[in-house]
């Protein structure tokens, strides 16, 4: 896409439809960084494609509606409105201050403020040393992303993807992408309840019904994770993944969760 | 100000001189933004931190808000969609607003301001559960799953172009909840 902008009155209506595809694919962010980044240069350019986004942009918001809302934990609220309070108070301003004892009754509502302002400073220590900690947090999961976007990247165009539907777990899903050769086969698993301490995830091969251990999630993990494997799937059939204590299992002993098949 | 029957738009507006109207917009709409963020992410702690970052960008950009482009309830959700996408792709925010990262639509763009208010949660259920299939499950990857169609289009085994249409009629039929709420304003 470049900077002419397009005329609806001379597209044909498969141009139309392609081009709309495109945009819809855009409005959700579902494009290739290098395509959105392509089509977020030619809006400005163009009326038409302007207009089609703003509408489809709307029409994608409606999507958030369809997720069932869930109460989250009472310290959420806490948190975040002390965070708002500290942002939200004025800077107190010693100077305009009158020096102690200027007048009667003085000291009292000087000790009141300075009292105020130590509280004020602690919070912010406080708050400040757990910014400092997550910060280092935040660093481990940006490369730990990255990590993973890059592993991600590498199956955009996946020869292969492998459903895996819940078994003992119905609401757990999974997608197995099998790439070129010399790439691990990445495992995507969505919404894994969450195990006792004593308790993994193992994911097996079956091949000629003969299940091959392939890889152990650490003990609580849970939710969405992303699993580069160590094998490659070769003549195996199915693909499976099993509740084992934690470590694993030489051969499957808990329930099945998620279970996809070749 | 009666902060019980005040709409969203009035306390958001109100905002940067009265920070305590945070809370009640928080009542109202931490429900429906948490439910998005664990929709997307699956564990709770990267959901909460996901809806921390959304009510506090909602606090200091209040200002911009603009009401011809949506409901608050829209802008946060989108807000959240936005921070939730960043964390599945493993990308560094960008901006603190998706408007930064997205379109930013033109005024003249009608985005159905007025059908948004009254949309329900059924309402749009409904929609979606009107869709066919293939629709409904390229959409909701993209959406919720955070998949490019690049990879929508691998893990269903269909083609590019197959995948960008599905996308297009899913999001139309949505469309036209909005359009039809216009029309029916008179």
């Amino acid at each position: 896409m470049n900077a002419m902008p397009h005329d609806p009155a001379h597209l044909a209506p498969a141009e139309r439809e392609a081009l709309e595809g495109t945009l819809a694919a855009y409005a959700l962010d579902a494009l290739p960084p290098q395509e959105q980044a392509a089509v977020r240069t030619h809006l400005p350019h163009c009326a038409f494609c302007r207009h089609t986004v703003a509408r489809l942009h709307a029409a994608a918001d409606l999507l958030a509606l369809a997720a069932e809302p869930v109460a989250p934990p009472p310290a959420l609220r806490d948190r975040l409105l002390a965070a708002v309070a500290v942002e939200a108070a004025p800077r107190p301003v010693p100077s305009s201050r009158p020096p102690l004892g200027a007048e009667p009754g003085a000291p009292a509502r000087l000790f009141g403020w300075w009292l105020a302002t130590a509280a004020l400073l602690l919070v912010a220590l406080g708050l400040g040393i757990v910014a400092a900690a997550l910060q280092q947090r935040t660093v481990r999961l940006e490369q730990e992303l990255a990590q993973q976007a890059r592993r991600i990247a590498q199956y955009e165009e996946a020869a292969r993807a492998v459903p895996l539907a819940g078994a003992a777990a119905p609401q757990a899903s999974g997608l197995l992408f099998v790439g070129p050769s010399a790439a691990p086969p990445l495992l995507v698993l969505r919404d894994l309840p969450p195990l006792p301490a004593d308790r993994a995830y193992q994911v097996w091969y079956i091949r000629d019904s003969q299940p091959i251990s392939v890889d152990v999630l650490p003990p609580g993990a849970s939710g969405h994770q992303v699993v580069a494997l160590p094998l490659p799937p070769d003549a195996a059939q199915q693909v499976a993944v099993s509740v084992e204590p934690a470590g694993g299992s030489p051969a499957p002993t808990g329930p099945i969760v998620l279970l996809g098949r070749f | 100000m009666e902060e019980q029957t005040a709409s969203d738009e009035v306390l958001l507006q109100a905002l940067p001189q009265r920070p305590d109207l945070l809370a009640p917009l928080y009542d109202r709409l931490s429900g429906p933004a948490f439910g998005l963020a664990l929709r997307m992410l699956g564990d709770r702690e990267s959901a909460e931190e996901v809806v921390q970052e959304a009510f506090l960008a909602l606090w200091r950009h209040a200002a911009r808000f603009d009401a011809r482009r949506g409901t608050v309830r829209t802008w946060l959700l989108s807000i959240v969609h936005r921070r939730a996408i960043d964390r599945l792709r493993g990308r560094a925010p960008v901006g603190e607003l998706p408007t930064e990262l997205g379109a930013d639509p033109a005024p003249e763009s009608d985005v159905g301001a007025q059908a948004l208010r009254r949309l329900e949660r059924e309402q749009i259920l409904a929609a979606l559960a009107q869709l066919p299939a293939e629709q409904r499950e390229a959409v909701e990857l993209a959406y919720f799953a955070g998949l490019t169609h690049a990879q929508i289009a691998a893990a269903l085994g269909v083609p590019l172009g197959t995948v960008k249409s599905r996308l297009r009629l899913a999001l139309g039929r949505l469309r036209t909840l909005l359009d039809a709420g216009e029309g029916s304003e008179g």
